[in-house]
């Protein structure tokens, strides 16, 4: 279940458009570094990813908050950035008196609260990278790798929520590794800021290499992560 | 025992595991495609000949590589690491190795004290991995797709 948009007037809110997940209709969130991205997290509708109480929440949220950032004198686009939120006890939202950059910020923030038993386990894997490098005597990943591991972990989760699992290899490199019955795609993000997708489904390997992160994941991963969770060429 | 000179294809070859998080996602067919890479500049990954060796000769080795590297961790850091020990290992036969492009050869180790191993033998990668990791990365995903995990005693 995704947030419909018939929650929000206008169905956008601070840049982020909220959609009804069966009408498959694609919709765009605010990338943090700038720009808007596709936003291609949207679930077959049979997936749960936000559960009832949950779902509800936000709705609630949104709603408090839609009037709240009408009347911003600072910021006529919506966006809002600096109010402090306070939205109860719920421990999957704002607690009292913590700030919320944008209601983005916590709409996504149960978004993965409702994945994180996958989320936290791969950035938990991550957290682990650098001692395992020193246990293996191999050089710990540069603070670049680990940025680039995690800004690609959260937007392949936003693709396909499956378990990736993280690790590094022998010279500074993270891998992020996804894995079907039919196959796997490796992402390596090298110390260097370098990064490889290595996909091999079904007997068949595609290798792409990229100087840097921007623009990643591109169709090329897209299509991969689709490919391998055989969901490759169904409109989302 | 004479140990042949070559490897045949209906042979098993295992890399040994001696980290416990490794094994643990090892065993879940996770994190093999690492176990299967060679270092930069590197093309040969370290095997025994699992069909071939006695049972306790491949276990005795395997725990030696452990140590080895406790030995490594605690010169690097000056004390040991409780994630190091010998669990087992990911296996291939040779056939599948060399269907994957990549030769398996013979490479007894041959030392005057119990650390032989006439067991030993090399998955060598083409020439063309030793400066790319995401060529060597790819040979280990070709690699492990007919890898499985082997549990240790």
């Amino acid at each position: 279940m995704t947030v419909p948009g018939t929650a929000v007037a206008g169905g956008s809110f601070g840049g982020l458009e909220v959609h009804d997940s069966s009408t498959g209709t694609p919709s765009s969130y605010p990338d943090p570094s700038g720009g808007l991205l596709p936003f291609v997290a949207t679930p077959p509708a049979a997936t749960v990813v936000v559960e009832p109480a949950r779902y509800a929440a936000v709705l609630a949220l949104i709603e408090s908050s839609a009037p709240a950032l009408a009347a911003d004198p600072h910021d006529s686009t919506g966006r809002h950035d600096d109010t402090s939120l306070a939205y109860g006890d719920d421990p999957y939202l704002l607690r009292p008196g913590e700030s919320a950059r944008t209601t983005f910020d916590a709409y996504l923030r149960v978004t993965e609260k409702a994945y994180s038993p996958l989320l936290s386990d791969a950035l938990s894997d991550l957290e682990q990278v650098d001692e395992e490098a020193r246990e293996d005597g191999s050089p710990i990943p540069s603070p670049l790798a680990h940025g680039n591991a995690r800004r690609l972990l959260e937007r392949m989760f936003r693709i396909r929520q499956i378990r990736y699992s993280l690790y590094p290899l022998h010279d500074g490199e993270i891998v992020i590794e996804a894995r079907s019955a039919r196959g796997s795609v490796l992402v390596v993000c090298r110390s260097d800021g370098g990064i490889g997708c290595s996909a091999r489904i079904d007997g068949e390997s595609r290798t792409e290499r990229y100087y840097d992160v921007s623009g990643l994941p591109n169709d090329f991963m897209r299509y991969m992560l689709r490919e391998l969770t055989g969901l490759a060429g169904r409109t989302e | 025992m004479i140990v042949p000179s070559t490897v045949s294809d209906d042979e098993e070859l295992g890399r040994c595991v001696v980290s416990k998080r490794a094994a643990l996602r090892a065993r879940e067919g996770r994190g093999v495609v690492k176990l299967l890479t060679p270092r930069r500049g590197d093309r040969r990954i370290s095997v025994d000949r699992l069909s071939i060796a006695p049972l306790a000769d491949a276990v005795a080795n395997g725990r030696r590589v452990a140590a080895a590297r406790q030995e490594g961790i605690v010169r690097a850091s000056g004390q040991p690491s409780r994630d190091v020990d010998f669990c087992g290992w990911i296996t291939v036969a040779a056939l599948a190795v060399r269907g994957a492009d990549c030769e398996c050869i013979a490479s007894p180790i041959e030392r005057p004290n119990s650390a032989s191993n006439p067991y030993h033998a090399d998955i060598v990668m083409p020439e063309s991995v030793m400066d790319d990791e995401f060529e060597r990365v790819r040979y280990a995903q070709e690699l492990e797709e007919s890898a499985t995990w082997r549990k240790g005693p």
